[in-house]
């Protein structure tokens, strides 16, 4: 069924932060889910694993399990699973994404996406976030995505606010300029 | 066989005999009377009427040619005038053709060059459509080869160099603060 307004999302986005705020995991939950979410987005295979009606539930758990069980926190797995009980897989990154936002929310933070084609070192998050702090005037934590499709460099974005340092942003601005 | 007789003294006719003429005159007289009282009057009567009914006749036929040489005169004035009318109207006919054809002559010119003016915007069209589509296309080659160029060149080391240009870039960007 689909949820034009979004309600159904941030519905479940609420529930799935109450009840890791009760377990006492919320940041590595909220954290966790949306580097899941951001492997969904990318991997169509696994994306058509978790949301194929054909496969069942023990199926995609145990697929979960494979996949996350050593990596990822109990709580974690427990939260996709109670995802796609609800059959709601297909919201699965919208449900991590909004939660993102209502865990940034709650510490009066603001979510800051943020892609580069290698992975950032830790000096290099904190550096950027205090640079994204001090640019966009909000209080930002970092959702650090590899995506090699941005080629070099980073692109983050910050609620509304897209700042766009990447290569392949520069090839775009170039494609424009020589299509026009 | 009489003749003979009479030559030898018998009955003459030539001879003249005075009673006989004087019967004969009465006789004579008597039918001739008779016949001017009687016979004569009718046929002067019937004489009389067919003068009167030839000279009626030809009364009438005079009346009658006059007639036709009238109806005759009317009809040629008729014709005439017909045919003076219908050359009218052939003029007239021959002047709306041609004004039709003129007409249609000019249409034909407008329709031409509308559909001449069209054809050119289509092409006009189709030509900055398709340098569109090779400019797109010679773009899009231009920046996958040139992607495919910079991904092979980027060392770790120009990765770094770029996060932390960005991390400047960033820095020095409060303007983009909302």
């Amino acid at each position: 069924m689909s949820d034009p307004t979004g309600q159904g999302v941030k519905g479940y986005a609420r529930a799935l932060y109450e009840i890791a705020q009760v377990e006492g995991d919320v940041a590595r939950v909220s954290d966790e889910l949306f580097r899941v979410a951001r492997a969904v987005e990318s991997n169509h295979e696994l994306r058509r694993a978790l949301t194929d009606i054909a496969i069942p539930f023990a199926g995609k758990e145990q697929l979960l399990q494979d996949l996350l069980g050593k990596q990822a926190s109990p709580h974690t797995l427990n939260a996709i699973r109670f995802v796609i009980s609800q059959g709601k897989a297909r919201e699965l990154v919208e449900i991590a994404d909004a939660l993102s936002h209502i865990t940034a929310a709650e510490t009066n933070k603001q979510v800051a996406e943020v892609r580069a084609a290698v992975p950032l070192s830790t000096e290099q998050k904190v550096a950027l976030a205090q640079a994204l702090n001090q640019a966009t005037g909000y209080n930002v934590e970092i959702k650090a995505i590899v995506d090699p499709s941005v080629i070099g460099g980073v692109i983050a974005k910050v609620g509304d606010v897209v700042i766009d340092g990447t290569v392949r942003g520069k090839l775009e601005q170039l494609k424009q300029h020589l299509g026009t | 066989m009489s003749i003979v007789l009479a030559a030898e003294g018998g009955f003459n006719p030539l001879a003249v005999e005075p009673g006989l003429y004087v019967w004969t005159t009465i006789a004579f007289l008597t039918v001739f009377f008779a016949l001017a009282k009687f016979v004569f009057p009718k046929l002067q009567e019937g004489l009389a009427d067919r003068e009167r009914k030839v000279r009626d006749e030809i009364k009438a036929a005079e009346s009658t040619r006059q007639e036709a040489e009238k109806i005759l005169a009317d009809y040629k004035a008729r014709v005439a005038a017909a045919r003076e009318e219908t050359s009218g109207m052939i003029e007239e006919a021959r002047a709306a053709a041609d004004k039709v054809r003129q007409e249609l002559i000019a249409r034909a010119e407008g329709d031409a060059r509308l559909i001449v003016d069209k054809a050119r915007r289509q092409l006009a069209g189709e030509r900055e459509r398709i340098l569109g589509e090779l400019e797109g296309s010679l773009a899009e080659w231009s920046t996958n080869i040139a992607a495919q160029i910079v991904r092979k060149e980027l060392t770790p080391d120009s990765h770094k160099e770029l996060v932390e240009n960005f991390i400047a870039d960033v820095r020095k960007s409060e303007a983009a603060a909302p």
